[in-house]
């Protein structure tokens, strides 16, 4: 049982440092601590499971009075929308140096496995190349696959996010929601809360026919902030007129749409612009993170794959400004460039029914068309993911949809951009639709037929599936890096058929409710 | 709001036709240059063999799966290349299947040591192992293929992009094994398997077996399968076959399974092989039944050329007299203890003489120790297991004749037999059809036992013994009979035709003065036909006649010649005198001779030409 100490009434201010993944420096105010931790009120965002080095200063002066050498942070406060503010925990006792030590150790050791790992497909690969003519189809499919894997993998490391340089373009943030009482207002308050200049931001909050709070929370935002712009339909129209009337209501010349369950950091806007400097670049994908990932199995999972979705393919993608889809929970364009296509987007229809979901990637299609759509690694907002399976699968249903729709229009124009850019984009259009066959033709059948299992093929998808959570592993120190695994079973398993489903009810278009 | 926007982005799109334009440049020259380097010629189709000879010996080798590293009861590429290093050391050149068909079909030279390669079953190991070997000694070689195996796609097997990098290159040729080869069939009701070109098929519908017309057809159908696909595929013609089994009839199959199999063979290919102890052929060698000599894994190239040089004859007296030496142990064990060799092993053991396949006329002389078992002399035929032997056990001995599937068949038998634990001495003349037999110095019979038709091939020593104990040889002598004729005056005189019978076996012909060439042209000398023909029969001899040549114009002895070869049915070479002839009379003589020698393949020594002058 361990002690109970008092809780200290007086704030202690120390010096907090991160070291390992990225250095960071900053101030911080230690309160409610007793011997085993407390609240730190930081200066930048921190990461559960983040090790800070503390120096705790003697009465605010500036010399150290105790080193606490490392504490983890452990949990945030969700009630604190001005700031940062986390739990930490002191590092005593045998079990946290452990975890200490597996925290440095851990990237070198997947580091090394992933590259290992990249060495055995790489064999394997070579057996494929070596009984090609055997079976020419199975070949070449597992040939390109793993050369699709591999090279996002490897185009991502020549991925390099822009440097804030002193470009601060006028913005427009708009957010369009429909029943969102619960996070607006934290939303609105985050970015409000950014490092950007005021006078060139302005945001603007759309209601799409919300019959709960929403537009009550909003008008509460404008009493806190009276910058924002609230429009009000009324009615349900979607959340494509939303974002349009955002567009056209917009003055600013950049555009920024963030989900009203998104809640950006306060660098995000100054790094979201940057790449807007050059007048090629249509629209900018900012990285996600998944705020509630540790909340169940299906969290845990999907902030693995959020992570590798937007940290190595859409990375990838961007080295030839190809980003095929800007994801709708931050994403920036160049205003004077939606203008002219607004109406024809918001009036899409596809095989004679209204789009009405895919916002995202229809609009990004459209920039794709004539412009550089590319990807900011640093221009970061975290996001609420579906926590329940059924919410989860009609979201996946969604964006299938949305993938077959717009992954044949890009078709049409994608073969006159790069030429990596274009045969990877139409690899990765081929695959998900033949990928369940191979893998029943190559793992169901023979235990069907003969009861033979194909050893083989498991052990080629088990890797694949554990490169995934290695690079995850290295990148984020991250205990959820299994959950990698996991999901590439389930999706192996489970979510490519909803391929076929989404394929073949592509025309209907209702939402679905969430 | 509707209204079009020029592309921005126009430089960026111009900078992406330029990588397209250079990546499908790339791609393609990449991808045609790795075509052009797999596909690279090493060895021209028109390559010129060194030393061509018109009689050449061709030692045709059989190799099972080579594979790339070491591993149990395999041969490596690394011995492969030892074994081809130490043959092309001693003389050998390698030659492809369609310079031994052209030899064979329209006698084109062959080097005089030839070598043929050939890797059995199509294993994709083979390939890889062997073609970088064949490639550094720019080497022709002949694969065997099952083409089931490429129908089914079996990775363990080569397939046809390997199969057109290899006819490409130039080094393979591609050889059949039929379709499903011998993958086992159904022979029996009892679910009994049995080897597809061999055994009739059981028909479980209709509860029997094929008949030999549905085998027919069935064997058939399938080496047409076989030749079809290759050809096919290769677009060569497919030259050969051979078995991929070994021992491929044997002395086991049923006559007609065989008989049927080796037609079918004979009418679809030019080429086919079956195992032998030597796997050396020749110019009389059958091309349907070419010999092969199959390598066994862990032989030293040392073991293998002992055998080779052997088979070929080709070693010194001083080789020959340590007597061991060109005995080749075949199954089961022969070690060489105290001068004596000793045979010993499960059931059977033999060792076969290497070299007898050339040897038409022999003797075999040794001394034999039995304890148990029985002993065989074994003359094999040149082109199959046909066999004849003797010996035998328990106080008596047999001279047989053995083909395939058919009851041994005795041609005669003997009282006299091997005693068990003594020393026998026994002597064995072969010459011609006739068998003279010497057992501890008595004679086996006043007259020779007749084979049925000449016989060539290797001679052996086989011992069978249920138990362990072995048998012991000494004193092994095996050498060829030199051709030897008694010249008669052709009158035959009772006493000197006595004389030539106390000395029948070592006799090969009489030679009786049957024609005079003179001024005047032919005379013939009066004789009793009938009694030549009866003691010919007898005693195994031939008859060769003595011709006297004197002096003669050249025309008139070119006729007279003539009408001696008018019926040179009757015997089977002519001695030739001389008495006053001159030079160029000989010469014209012996041209003519020999060139009707030839035709009528008189073999060596039938031609008998008395250098010196005859009274």
């Amino acid at each position: 049982v361990p002690r109970a100490l008092p809780r200290s009434p007086s704030p202690l201010t120390l010096r907090y440092q991160k070291r390992h993944a990225e250095n960071v420096e900053g101030r911080g105010t230690l309160t409610q601590w007793n011997a085993k931790g407390g609240r730190l009120d930081a200066e930048h965002s921190l990461e559960i499971g983040d090790w800070l080095h503390l120096d705790i200063r003697r009465n605010g002066k500036d010399a150290p009075a105790r080193s606490v050498d490392l504490a983890r942070v452990v949990s945030t406060d969700p009630a604190v929308t001005d700031g940062y503010s986390y739990g930490v925990q002191f590092n005593l006792g045998l079990r946290n140096r452990i975890g200490y030590a597996l925290y440095v150790l851990a990237p070198w050791a997947a580091l090394v496995l992933f590259v290992l790992g990249t060495i055995n497909v790489v064999f394997l690969k070579t057996n494929n190349a070596f009984y090609f003519w055997y079976n020419p189809l199975t070949n070449l499919y597992s040939i390109l696959i793993s050369g699709y894997i591999l090279s996002r993998f490897i185009l991502s490391q020549f991925y390099s996010p822009p440097r804030i340089r002193d470009y601060r373009p006028s913005v427009s943030v708009v957010i369009a929601c429909k029943n969102e009482e619960e996070s607006i207002g934290k939303t609105i308050d985050c970015i409000y809360q950014s490092d950007y200049p005021r006078d060139r931001l302005e945001v603007i909050a759309v209601n799409d026919g919300s019959t709960d709070g929403t537009l009550r929370e909003m008008r509460r935002a404008r009493a806190r902030h009276p910058n924002l712009t609230v429009i009000d339909f009324g009615q349900n129209l979607g959340k494509r007129h939303g974002m349009a009337a955002g567009a056209t209501a917009a003055r600013g010349e950049i555009l920024v749409y963030v989900d009203s369950d998104s809640f950006v950091r306060g660098d995000t806007l100054a790094h979201l612009v940057q790449d807007f400097a050059r007048p090629e670049v249509g629209a900018v994908c900012g990285h996600a993170y998944v705020s509630n990932a540790r909340k169940n199995l299906l969290t845990k999972m999907q902030d693995v794959r959020y992570y590798v979705a937007f940290r190595v393919v859409k990375a990838a993608e961007s080295l030839y400004g190809t980003v095929a889809c800007c994801s709708g929970c931050l994403a920036a364009y160049r205003r004077s460039y939606v203008i002219p296509i607004l109406d024809e987007w918001l009036h899409q229809s596809f095989l004679g029914t209204d789009a009405t979901f895919g916002d995202d990637r229809s609009l990004t299609n459209y920039m794709l068309r004539r412009y550089r759509v590319v990807y900011n690694a640093n221009a970061v907002c975290s996001t609420i993911v579906p926590e329940r399976y059924r919410q989860f699968f009609r979201q996946q249903l969604r964006w299938k949809k949305s993938w077959v729709r717009e992954t044949f229009i890009a078709s049409k124009f994608m073969w006159r951009r790069h030429p990596f850019a274009a045969f990877f984009f139409y690899l990765g259009a081929v695959f998900p639709v033949v990928s369940p066959f191979v893998a029943f033709h190559a793992l169901v059948l023979p235990i069907i037929t003969s009861g033979t299992v194909s050893y083989l093929y498991i052990y080629g998808a088990t890797l694949m599936a554990a490169m995934y959570g290695l690079y995850y592993l290295a990148r984020c120190r991250s205990r959820l890096w299994v959950y990698g695994i996991v999901f590439s079973f389930f999706y192996m398993l489970v979510l490519v058929w909803q391929t076929y489903y989404a394929l073949l009810t592509v025309r209907r278009n209702h939402w679905g409710t969430r | 709001v509707r209204e079009r926007t020029k592309a921005r982005g126009a430089r960026w799109f111009r900078e992406d036709v330029v990588a397209w334009v250079l990546v499908v440049a790339a791609t393609s020259s990449v991808l045609l240059a790795t075509r052009y380097w797999l596909n690279r010629r090493v060895l021209p189709a028109d390559r010129d063999l060194p030393a061509a000879s018109s009689d050449p010996k061709i030692l045709v080798l059989a190799f099972d799966r080579i594979v790339s590293s070491r591993a149990p009861n395999k041969i490596t590429s690394d011995e492969l290349r030892e074994h081809a290093r130490a043959l092309q050391k001693a003389g050998f050149v390698a030659v492809s299947l369609e310079a031994l068909a052209r030899f064979y079909e329209r006698d084109d030279p062959l080097p005089e040591k030839s070598l043929v390669l050939t890797f059995d079953h199509g294993y994709l190991s083979t390939y890889e192992a062997v073609d970088p070997v064949l490639r550094e000694l720019r080497w022709p070689a002949a694969l065997f293929v099952m083409t089931e195996r490429q129908e089914r796609r079996d990775p363990f097997f080569v397939y046809w992009d390997r199969v057109e990098r290899m006819i490409a290159s130039g080094l393979w040729e591609i050889g059949s094994h039929g379709h499903y080869g011998h993958d086992p069939i159904p022979v029996g009701e009892t679910g009994a398997t049995g080897p597809f070109f061999i055994r009739a098929r059981w028909l479980p519908e209709e509860r029997r077996l094929e008949s030999w017309d549905e085998f027919r057809d069935r064997v058939r159908r399938d080496h047409d399968r076989a030749k079809r696909t290759l050809s096919e595929k290769t677009g060569r013609e497919v030259l050969a076959y051979a078995p991929p089994l070994r021992d491929v009839a044997g002395l086991s199959a049923a006559p007609e399974a065989h008989q049927t199999s080796r037609e079918i063979v004979e009418s679809t290919y030019r080429l086919a092989f079956y195992d032998d102890r030597f796997g050396v052929n020749d110019g009389r060698s059958d091309p349907k039944r070419l010999k092969r000599l199959r390598i066994e894994p862990g032989w030293s190239p040392r073991e293998l050329l002992r055998r080779v040089t052997f088979a070929l004859g080709e070693t010194t007296p001083a080789e020959e007299a340590g007597w061991a030496g060109p005995w080749i142990s075949g199954s089961g064990k022969a070690t060489l203890e105290e001068g004596e060799l000793r045979l010993h092993g499960q059931k059977r053991a033999d060792v076969w003489r290497a070299g007898s396949q050339w040897v038409e006329d022999w003797e075999l002389e040794g001394d034999f120790y039995l304890e148990s078992g029985e002993l065989w002399v074994i003359q094999e035929s040149d082109h199959g297991p046909e066999q004849w032997r003797f010996g035998g056990t328990g106080g008596r001995a047999y001279l047989q004749t053995r083909s395939p599937g058919e009851r041994t068949e005795v041609v005669a038998s003997y009282r006299a037999a091997f005693a068990p634990s003594r020393w026998h001495h026994l002597s064995i003349v072969k010459r011609g059809e006739g068998v003279w037999i010497a057992l501890d110095g008595a004679l086996l019979g006043e007259h020779p036992t007749y084979l049925p038709g000449r016989w060539r091939g290797n001679v052996g020593i086989v011992h069978w013994n249920p138990g362990e104990t072995g048998a012991r040889l000494r004193s092994l002598r095996f050498r060829e009979v030199p051709f030897a004729a008694r010249v008669l005056p052709a009158s035959l005189p009772t006493a000197e035709i006595q004389a030539a019978i106390a000395d029948a076996p070592r006799l090969s012909a009489l030679s009786p003065r049957l024609f005079e060439i003179g001024e005047a042209g032919l005379s013939r000398a009066p004789t009793d036909a009938e009694l030549l023909r009866i003691l010919a029969h007898r005693f195994g001899w031939e008859i060769v006649p003595t011709v006297r040549v004197s002096a003669a114009d050249p025309e008139v002895c070119a006729a007279a010649l003539e009408e001696i070869l008018a019926d040179a049915a009757a015997f089977t070479g002519l001695r030739v005198e001389w008495s006053g002839a001159s030079e160029a009379l000989r010469k014209t003589v012996i041209a003519a001779l020999e060139t009707r020698a030839r035709e009528l393949s008189w073999k060596g020594g039938r031609l008998v030409v008395n250098e010196s002058e005859s009274p």
